[in-house]
């Protein structure tokens, strides 16, 4: 089909360029299933589908776009011949045309890899495996009220043509997730964890060891008081430091927030903003992450992109029109939510660099302060450089060591630079969680991964 | 193709099925600083399928065999494939059996769609906008994204429902920046209605400018407990943990235990809250006709003077629970206090108060009702005046703090709630300097 749909988008990609400058076609089709149980309910079901083609043409000062998951291949010429004629009589005589280049030629078919194929392990056997898990999590305590087992397989088929670039890419994820809900005296609270990679069977384990430590942090959560506010020495597990990374320098690199001048990261380029053992990457090429890809949404290959080095602010993260606009070398972060929504600068695996510390040595190190696990979200603010961060768990670290003393939930806020100017140990150690969901400001949501390592730093909390 | 559709799920011997037609058009703009950066258009089409298999178990007792899929208009073709594996599913798995409803009451005419929409708002809304900034000191435009949708939507099921509805909904997200000194600020402003009268962007952007302007001279917050009063924003999520408390889904699945009967909010002081579902609200984000079940729609009271006095329910969780079906939750209405907002915005003798408008995020938890977000725009109001704010957190515990709490008396709609205007907790945790 691939073959089919590159030659067909290719010739109709070819007659548009004779009416505009510019024009590329992208599909994207997804498919999968998605097992999900619980003490009283059960389902067995398809992923949504989100199977469409969208049609980008550019007339030398603006992008216009048709998109459609219907179409038949005489009537969809028809139109966006119309679209091409209407974008280019809407040219500005008054302003500058400009092209848009297509990238280096690329003729190329990718594929992700995977250990053990899901589909090679029959549907009741997978939903038996849910319902397995659940049942240990419910098992386990009497406190524990209900869980959410759910086991999800998604592949990501894309087909990008350009008039250099004639490319797919197949990608197989596979999610693995519980949700435990502990409950006592009216109170509820849920936790969760799982992992999610473009890998197959192989990253679906989830050990007894990991539901245990769950139930324990939920039933502890329960009775865990609110932190009193205030500035705190804290150590952040890899978790939380994933969302620091990607909250204060993830979106705020975002180049098409520099277009709409409302990125204060873009007077700090080649400036130091973090402590100078710091370093921060965002990296589609990671493949077997959950943000990894081969090439965007505007045909631009995986390549990893390093945002500070030792410190210093480096390059941005850009989608086509911004780079365009900016004039900065492109990177692979032009990303859809799906073929029904525009292109953003978008991260992908977006993380810390590990450095030269042990956990062990990081919480030692603390005379009085927090570890914070069990990060929830978070939010950006590139223009003021605000940060907030909300988890679930602060345990006391008193004299290098863990009290069991927990304080829920918990938010971080501060200036960006303040906060990562204070980071004082980073970590040996470095992990990537796939479990999230990235939104633009409130919208347009995207998978993508973040990570890091152990960090220890001065952050107000609450 | 809905009958193509239905045709095939009468070939097969299934214990009901329902399938959800939506057909939805959209027009969107983007534009960075004033400049036209992308128009779009899109066209989208598609059936969502649930199949019911009732089945006995080992026991004898029935069980219900339940699948959904959606399918579009290139998969078409494989149709019977697809209805092979999602009656193969559903004999996998196991849940309790809920019934379909059939043809019943007509629905109320709910005011959902406006047909004045069409792609020739894009150049409007673009030039309202520009002209409303450029009335605005100290304010320009950073970027502005406008979305108009048309959404017609369709439900029948084999015991011979055929709703219909037709909506419409009109989106912007604009960014204004303030310059003061050498920095400038921004304010983001959403908002989402399904009217174009609904949709006042000069209104907007005068309000937005205001706080624009504020936050280029907004210092940190103090540090303590202090009067909160929450306004604008916030108002939007504030009263979900609430609305959780209520649901019949929820308590179905465990996630929540509260009973009709129970107390929701240990009254202590505070405004008693008074909450219903209401999808009947003109314009409304969350209002409809019939729910997806095709319940036609119902202002439904769920918590009366702080007491759970009913569950929102759709069809199946209703035949779950026993209770009533009132229907898909709604538009989160909440009854007004007494005391008028201004008086709401007026610090005690020798205190100080926080009137906050936007926070970065606000999402409530809605299992345990505790918040905390990072203040975005808002005042501290004492003898001396206001001064703005921004950035710091407030941090709370919605059913604790609701005891206390005063409601204003004047009430607002905003994109799917009518609510106080205003809302004064005692004592809520706020992090700053």
């Amino acid at each position: 089909m691939a073959a089919d749909l590159k030659e067909r988008l290719g010739d109709l990609v070819a007659h548009l360029e004779t009416i505009v400058p510019y024009a590329a076609a992208l599909h994207k089709k997804r498919s999968g299933t998605r097992i999900s149980v619980n003490r009283v309910q059960e389902s067995v079901e398809p992923e949504d589908p989100a199977q469409g083609l969208v049609v980008t043409l550019w007339n030398g000062q603006a992008f216009y776009e048709y998109a459609a998951n219907a179409w038949e291949w005489d009537s969809l010429k028809t139109t966006l011949t119309d679209d091409a004629r209407a974008a280019a009589a809407a040219v500005d005589k008054s302003k500058p045309v400009e092209q848009i280049e297509p990238g280096a030629e690329i003729r190329q078919d990718f594929s992700s890899g995977f250990e053990r194929d899901p589909a090679a392990l029959p549907l009741a056997e997978r939903l038996e495996i849910a319902r397995e898990r659940m049942n240990q999590a419910v098992a386990a305590d009497p406190l524990v009220a209900n869980a959410v087992s759910i086991l999800a397989h998604t592949v990501s088929e894309d087909v990008f043509v350009n008039r250099a670039k004639s490319m797919s890419q197949k990608i197989l994820r596979s999610d693995s997730i519980l949700v435990v809900f502990v409950s006592k005296d009216g109170l509820t609270v849920d936790i969760h964890n799982g992992v999610s990679k473009n890998a197959g069977l192989e990253a679906m384990d989830l050990s007894k060891g990991t539901l245990r430590g769950m139930v324990d942090d939920a039933k502890r959560l329960l009775t865990a008081p609110r932190l009193d506010p205030g500035v705190y020495d804290v150590v952040t597990d890899p978790e939380w430091s994933g969302i620091i990374a990607h909250e204060c320098f993830g979106h705020g690199m975002e180049t098409d927030l520099y277009v709409r001048q409302r990125a204060l990261s873009q007077k700090y380029l080649s400036k130091p903003v973090a402590a100078p053992i710091v370093n921060m990457f965002d990296d589609p090429s990671l493949i077997g992450e959950a943000g990894g890809f081969f090439f965007d949404d505007e045909g631009q290959p995986a390549a990893p992109t390093h945002i500070i080095k030792d410190g210093v602010l480096q390059r941005g993260l850009t989608d086509l029109p911004s780079a365009h606009k900016l004039r900065f070398e492109r990177s692979a972060n032009g990303r859809r939510e799906s073929f029904a929504r525009k292109a953003y600068a978008r991260m992908t695996n977006t993380f810390f660099e590990s450095g030269q510390s042990t956990k062990d040595q990081i919480i030692s190190s603390v005379e009085n302060g927090l570890y914070l696990r069990h990060a929830t979200n978070g939010m950006e603010d590139p223009q003021a450089w605000g940060i907030q961060v909300e988890g679930l768990w602060a345990e006391r670290i008193r004299d290098g060591k863990l009290t069991g003393e927990v304080f829920s939930p918990v938010i971080m806020t501060g200036f960006v630079p303040d906060l990562l100017m204070s980071i004082s140990m980073v970590g040996n150690d470095r992990w990537i969680s796939g479990l999230g969901m990235c939104g633009k400001g409130h919208k347009e949501w995207v998978k993508n991964t973040t990570g890091g390592p152990h960090l220890r730093m001065k952050a107000r909390l609450a | 193709m809905l009958s193509t559709i239905t045709d095939a799920l009468r070939k097969r011997k299934l214990s009901g099925w329902q399938v959800r037609e939506g057909r939805r058009t959209s027009h969107q703009s983007f534009l960075a600083l004033t400049e036209c950066e992308c128009r779009r258009r899109v066209d989208t089409q598609s059936w969502t399928v649930s199949i019911h298999q009732v089945r006995a178990a080992a026991d004898g007792r029935p069980v219900l065999g339940l699948s959904n899929f959606r399918i579009t208009p290139p998969e078409l073709p494989s149709l019977d494939q697809r209805i092979d594996e999602a009656l193969f599913a559903a004999s996998l798995v196991t849940n309790q059996p809920f019934t379909l409803a059939g043809p019943g009451a007509a629905a109320p005419d709910v005011e959902l769609a406006d047909p004045s929409i069409s792609p020739k708002l894009m150049d409007e809304f673009e030039e309202r906008l520009n002209g409303a900034i450029a009335r605005e000191k100290n304010i320009r435009l950073s970027a502005a994204e406008f979305f108009a949708d048309r959404l017609e939507l369709r439900l029948v099921n084999h015991l011979g429902l055929d709703v219909s509805q037709i909506e419409t909904s009109l989106q912007t997200e604009f960014i204004l920046l303030s310059r003061r000194g050498g920095e400038e600020k921004e304010f983001i402003d959403r908002f989402t209605r399904r009217l174009s009268r609904d949709f006042n962007i000069e209104e907007e952007v005068r309000t937005s400018a205001e706080q624009a302007r504020a936050a280029a001279e907004a210092g940190l917050p103090r540090t303590g407990k202090f009067a909160v009063l929450l306004s604008d924003e916030p108002l939007d999520r504030l009263f979900n943990p609430l609305l959780a408390r209520a649901s019949a889904r929820l308590k179905y699945n465990r996630m929540v235990d509260a009973t009709p009967g129970q107390m929701i909010v240990d009254p202590a002081g505070g405004d008693p809250i008074t909450l219903w579902s209401n999808p009947l609200l003109p314009g409304a984000s969350d209002s409809y006709r019939y729910d997806g079940y095709g319940t036609p729609a119902q202002r439904v009271c769920l918590i009366e003077n702080n007491r759970l006095v009913c569950q929102a329910a759709d069809k199946r969780y209703a035949e779950y629970l026993g209770i009533p079906v009132t229907g898909e939750a709604g538009n989160v209405e909440v009854e007004g206090g007494k005391a008028a907002f201004e008086d709401l915005r007026k610090p005690a003798p020798g205190t100080i108060l926080y009137h906050l408008q936007a926070f970065s995020a606000f999402e409530p938890n809605p299992i345990t009702g505790a918040f905390s977000a990072e203040i975005r725009s808002g005042f501290e109001v004492s003898a001396a005046g206001a001064r703005p704010i921004k950035g710091g957190s407030v941090s709370g515990v919605l059913q604790k703090d609701l005891a206390r709490a005063r409601l204003s008396r004047e009430r607002v709609q905003r994109e799917n709630v009518l609510v106080p205007k205003g809302v004064l907790f005692e004592g809520l945790t706020v992090a700053g300097a």
